[in-house]
């Protein structure tokens, strides 16, 4: 787990790059839906940094 | 036997000696149709006149001795995420409601060409994403075996259909399940083909690095024959039903037990449904042997990743419109995605190679087949769903979209009366196979299609 959680404010701010005005409870709700996400992707990234160590001839 | 209930199979016998014509076929379909879909939901649109001029078409041919095969006069429908020219692509919103697509897309194009019969449009949850949802056009599709409980989705309209006795066989697409867990829920046959066996062109995405298409069905064998209709014939593999009605004695059959049976939302009937069916798997000859998948919340962490990753790609431009047109849970879901990055899109992709090739490594090398479970519990019921927010339905079908190996969901047993399901996963491009042991165990348990 390499990154911190998106905050409220990182959030609001991608959502203010990306054009989107978010209404609160889609904001409730998008904002819980990201932070698993970012709990998958470090998963995710954890697991390949392991994998590329073992195979370090893998394309 | 009204003709609607005929397997493919026998329908198709039946056009060839003069018995049954497809148009007497498809008016028997679009009589139940009528009769059912306004409870059901399961078509958005019914192409009637352009679908009994088909039919006509497809007995001229019959009695003139040219028979395109298996489908030849056989209905069939497409979930509206397909084009088929001069009807629209709804994807079950609002945003494209009423756009008409001016081609058909490549596997309409090779229904037609099979002389398949198309009767319309099938219901979807919004751009294959989430649902049910009741701010959309349409109404969900209901869950013929269990009207209260959801159809699962995204492919809810084809579930519906089959379940329902309105068709025998449908095209749906599968992102993350969006074949399997409706045609669990609703008691019927979904098949997810290997990733890249199905051509995709006039098929609206929802994340290309998952995106499937392929049938659901009444039974193994008629989602075997879709398959093999829609499929690139220029693949090296056996066609899907050319092995139906061979035995199974000898076959190594991997049973990916722990992989679901520890899960702390699993309904105890879908492990014993599941323990039976392997049980019954053993008594015909096929080697069992208990397996270690890799681990679940890593597939499918990767595959949340790039679904959610690729989706947002796509709709970035549509999202940021002032009135988007979304539905709430279609525009929840599709917002998630905004605090990921491309490299954790790199990754997870990089991940889904890495697990493709474990599991090639460490299970097909050594077995022809894999047993699972396609969702945990029977379909959830429809009231969890009506206050728009996300609502978790445990299952295992994601990790196959990740790695591309094909994937046949088929009822096995049932929890309170509501139909359970189990996966036969195989080698890539090894549909052949799968369909065959899909089959044998569908034979052994009785079952013929749904009862209507």
């Amino acid at each position: 787990m390499d990154a911190p959680e998106p905050t409220e404010e990182a959030f609001d701010e991608a959502a203010r790059r990306a054009g989107l005005t978010l209404a609160p409870e889609d904001r409730t709700i998008a904002l819980a839906e990201a932070r698993a996400l970012h709990r998958a992707a470090a998963l995710v990234r954890a697991y390949v940094a392991g994998a590329d160590r073992r195979n370090p001839h893998a394309e | 036997m009204n003709p609607a209930d005929l397997p493919i199979p026998q329908a198709a016998a039946r056009l060839r000696d003069g018995r049954l014509t497809a148009v007497a076929l498809a008016r028997a379909h679009l009589e139940r149709i009528a009769a059912r879909n306004p409870a059901l939901h399961a078509f958005v649109a019914v192409t009637a006149e352009p679908a009994l001029a088909a039919a006509a078409r497809a007995d001229a041919e019959l009695a003139a001795g040219q028979d395109r095969g298996p489908l030849h006069g056989i209905p069939i429908a497409v979930k509206d995420m397909i084009d088929i020219a001069g009807s629209a692509t709804a994807c079950g919103s609002r945003l494209r409601a009423g756009r008409r697509a001016a081609r058909n897309a490549e596997v309409v194009r090779r229904l037609l060409r099979g002389g398949a019969v198309p009767l319309g449009k099938l219901a979807t949850y919004e751009f294959a994403l989430v649902g049910p949802s009741f701010d959309q056009p349409d109404p969900p599709a209901v869950n013929p075996r269990a009207p209260e409980r959801i159809t699962g989705g995204s492919s809810s309209g084809a579930a519906a259909a089959v379940a329902g006795g309105l068709l025998r066989t449908a095209l749906g697409t599968d992102t993350g399940g969006s074949i399997r867990a409706p045609a669990g829920y609703c008691g019927v046959v979904g098949l997810k083909p290997t990733f890249g066996r199905v051509p995709r062109g006039g098929v609206a995405p929802l994340a290309p690095g998952l995106d499937h298409v392929g049938p659901i069905s009444a039974t193994v064998a008629e989602a075997a024959l879709t398959l093999d209709a829609i499929a690139d014939p220029g693949t090296p593999a056996a066609p899907a039903a050319a092995d139906l009605g061979r035995n199974i004695d000898g076959l190594r059959i991997a049973y990916a037990r722990d992989w679901f049976a520890r899960d702390p939302a699993l309904d105890p009937a879908v492990l014993g449904a599941i323990d039976a069916a392997v049980e019954i798997l053993a008594r015909m000859g096929a080697r069992i042997g208990t397996v270690a998948m890799p681990d679940h919340d890593l597939m499918h962490a990767a595959g949340a990743v790039m679904l959610q990753a690729e989706a947002l790609a796509l709709h970035r431009a549509d999202l940021a419109a002032s009135d988007p047109g979304y539905g709430r849970a279609a525009f929840r879901s599709l917002v998630s995605g905004i605090c990921l990055t491309g490299e954790d899109l790199a990754a997870a992709r990089r991940a889904g190679e890495y697990l493709r090739a474990e599991i090639d490594r460490t299970i097909f090398a050594f077995h022809d087949a894999l047993v699972t479970a396609t969702t945990l519990t029977p379909a959830p019921p429809l009231a969890a769903f009506r206050a728009g927010r996300p609502v978790w339905t445990p299952m295992r079908t994601l990790p196959f979209n990740l790695t591309g190996h094909p994937a046949l969901a088929l009822p096995a047993g049932s929890s309170d009366g509501l139909p359970l399901s189990l996966q036969i996963v195989g080698r890539a491009f090894d549909e052949c196979r799968i369909c065959r042991i899909g089959h044998a165990l569908e034979s052994a348990l009785r079952t013929n299609g749904p009862s209507v």
